[in-house]
């Protein structure tokens, strides 16, 4: 069926799936020429309040692991609720035709913790998905993100709820119509883990089909009590201990901050070079703009030889995170070390590395703001007179680098190397290639 | 007085700077259905997203087809009174006087989709720096644009400082329209979302801005 009255804006490209009383059509909103999911239930229909349960559980939220809700409307016969379209392979065609190897395995499991998680933790009361089965869940470039939240409650509605769910994917106390709480999604959950073990060159992993098995089990006493617990011990399966919540983030980047003591010491120079020379000895390495001063815009209209793709400039050695606007398709950051340019700025960043970049012009300030003593600040003065480097060091009982007079930003001098090699020797996170 | 007279030069260049700045574009379509609107968006979101200038987009119609987009939406106002949607000012339902003010006073870059009535946004194009015109030179569109083309600007203006832009990229029609006018079309095909650029987008967008 097909419901009426919507065509003034909405053209109908493909129905996904039909009954008598429902439909779930893939349309064009008009106005705009975006693809869309639209919902439809005819009011008649038992389920018919579903649609708009549906919305109002995720009009909390603002995440990149749901569908963003558009609107909810009716018609005289149906109600309807018009989604983001997700674009991507369920997770169960993906495994039709792919093996996962390791490290795809735990991306997509870690993100799938994630995803519960916050469901479970984001809105005022929890949010039983109840629904997680291969089909739902959508792998893009980086991200998953998790379609249908048709039968999903409220916890403390749970007791209300209808017995709806997927055998072989729903806990067996949903499907009992028993009592309800995370503990169900986490069966789910370690059902899918299952399903994508057995489907990976993890298959024989004695460890961590003790770990699904516990996910998994059919006593709820007996599973993890949370998410979150599934995910770290997913975290030191995968070896690696579950840090702090920016270690957490699929990406483990390192950044570096380069800041300026003072405006035109240098900085975007310097954060540049370095950018290139840790390309080159490093890893791969993007330049960043921090400041807001549309640096990427104004290298891609003077620079001759580059290069744009997925949102990345390359020139040379050096890559640039272009910083598009909200009319461009977005694009996942690469991973990498990130040299983020803050320019001039008296607030300590957040970052692995702050490298502050200090001038000795007379008319440059010399004071430096309180935060230089912690451990993660380098101080740099950018071709400062060595008298003066010493001066500094006493005043701020720390080693204060000289950076050399440079004329090219991406040719970059031995000795200019050298500082470079030395700021990052030690440093977290950073190995220099053999 | 030497030095006053230097001071006042630089001034003077200072003040060209800043009006070198300001850019206005005027679109308009040899017909409907042309993809004049859908051009004129690109553009101004390119001018925003990518190369992050304050743009301001003028619908001048009697009858606006963006206004139904932003009413259901909660867009917030610009400081031209216009609604504000990915970055981008947009001005409807707007008077020729008052566009005109806009073109002269506003300092942004200003991107006019002027439709395909060529009598009633001829003021209105006079007025922008870049004058930019669509058309098709498919087998059954081709005399419409020749025609458009003669009886509006050739006779107005001077041909060579108008930009040109054709639906697809065929060699054979670029070449067509260059055999009437000595004048190298830009081949437009594929912009897929105005409000959704792709990087496959920017040379094409470059080309016609340039």
């Amino acid at each position: 069926m097909i419901p009426t009255g919507i065509d003034d804006e909405y053209e109908v490209i493909r129905i996904l799936q039909q009954t008598a009383a429902t439909a779930v059509l893939l349309v064009n909103y008009r106005k705009i020429g975006d693809l869309r999911i639209l919902k439809a239930i005819h009011k008649g229909h038992s389920g018919s309040n579903s649609i708009l349960s549906e919305a109002h559980l995720l009009k909390g939220f603002k995440s990149p692991y749901i569908p963003t809700i558009y609107s909810v409307g009716e018609t005289t016969e149906y109600y309807f609720l018009v989604e983001e379209y997700v674009e991507g392979l369920s997770l169960r065609e993906y495994l039709l035709d792919n093996k996962l190897d390791e490290n795809k395995f735990y991306d997509i499991s870690i993100e799938l913790c994630k995803v519960l998680e916050m469901l479970h933790t984001a809105g005022s009361e929890a949010v039983l998905y109840r629904d997680l089965k291969p089909e739902h869940v959508m792998l893009q470039s980086e991200n998953i993100k998790l379609i249908d939240f048709g039968i999903s409650v409220e916890k403390s509605k749970a007791k209300e709820a209808k017995a709806l769910g997927t055998k072989s994917w729903a806990s067996p106390e949903q499907l009992e119509n028993g009592i309800l709480d995370e503990r169900s999604d986490i069966y789910s959950l370690g059902k899918i883990l299952e399903y994508m073990q057995s489907n990976s060159s993890l298959k024989d992993d004695y460890r961590l089909k003790r770990l699904i098995a516990k996910a998994a089990d059919v006593d709820k006493s007996k599973r993890f009590k949370s998410v979150c617990e599934l995910k770290e011990e997913l975290l030191k399966l995968r070896g690696k201990e579950l840090l702090s919540e920016k270690f957490d983030e699929k990406h483990l980047n390192v950044n570096i901050a380069i800041i300026g003591a003072d405006k035109s010491v240098g900085t975007t120079h310097i954060a540049m070079s370095l950018c290139s020379y840790v390309n080159k000895r490093i890893d791969k390495s993007y330049y960043k703009d921090m400041a807001g001063d549309d640096t990427a815009i104004r290298l891609k209209e003077n620079l001759k030889n580059i290069k744009i793709k997925k949102g990345v400039l390359y020139h040379e050695s050096f890559n640039a995170l272009m910083d598009y606007g909200p009319a461009v398709e977005s694009y996942d950051s690469p991973f990498g070390i990130y040299i983020l340019d803050y320019g001039y700025t008296n607030q300590m960043p957040d970052a692995d590395l702050v490298i502050m970049v200090v001038g000795d012009k007379p008319w440059q300030s010399k004071a430096l703001p309180e935060w230089i003593i912690d451990k993660r600040v380098i101080i740099l003065g950018n071709h400062i007179d060595r008298i003066n480097a010493i001066q500094m060091a006493k005043r701020y009982r720390k080693k204060v680098f000289i950076y050399p007079y440079e004329k090219s930003v991406f040719k970059i001098s031995s000795r200019a190397e050298k500082i470079f090699c030395e700021l990052l020797k030690n440093r977290d996170g950073i190995d220099f290639k053999k | 007085m030497i030095l006053k007279n230097k001071l006042k030069n630089t001034g003077n260049k200072k003040k060209l700077k800043n009006r070198k700045e300001k850019r206005s574009y005027g679109l308009t379509g040899a017909g409907s259905g042309l993809g004049t609107t859908h051009i004129s968006l690109a553009l101004a979101n390119y001018m925003h997203s990518v190369l992050k200038k304050k743009v301001v987009f003028i619908e001048y119609s009697s009858k606006s087809n963006l206004i139904s987009m932003f009413q259901d939406k909660n867009v917030s106002l610009g400081p031209n009174d216009g609604y504000m949607y990915k970055g981008v000012e947009y001005l409807l339902h707007k008077r020729e006087r008052e566009i005109l003010d806009v073109i002269n006073k506003v300092n942004a870059y200003i991107v006019i989709d002027c439709g395909c009535d060529f009598d009633s946004a001829k003021a209105i194009l006079d007025h922008c720096d870049n004058k930019i015109v669509i058309g098709s030179m498919k087998p059954w569109r081709q005399r419409e644009y020749i025609k458009y083309v003669n009886k509006n600007i050739v006779k107005n203006y001077d041909i060579s400082k108008i930009k040109y832009l054709i639906d697809g990229k065929e060699l054979a029609e670029i070449k067509l329209f260059y055999s009437f006018f000595k004048r190298r079309p830009v081949g437009v095909s594929n912009i897929q979302n105005p409000f959704r650029l792709r990087e496959e987008d920017f040379d094409i967008i470059n080309e016609i801005m340039a």
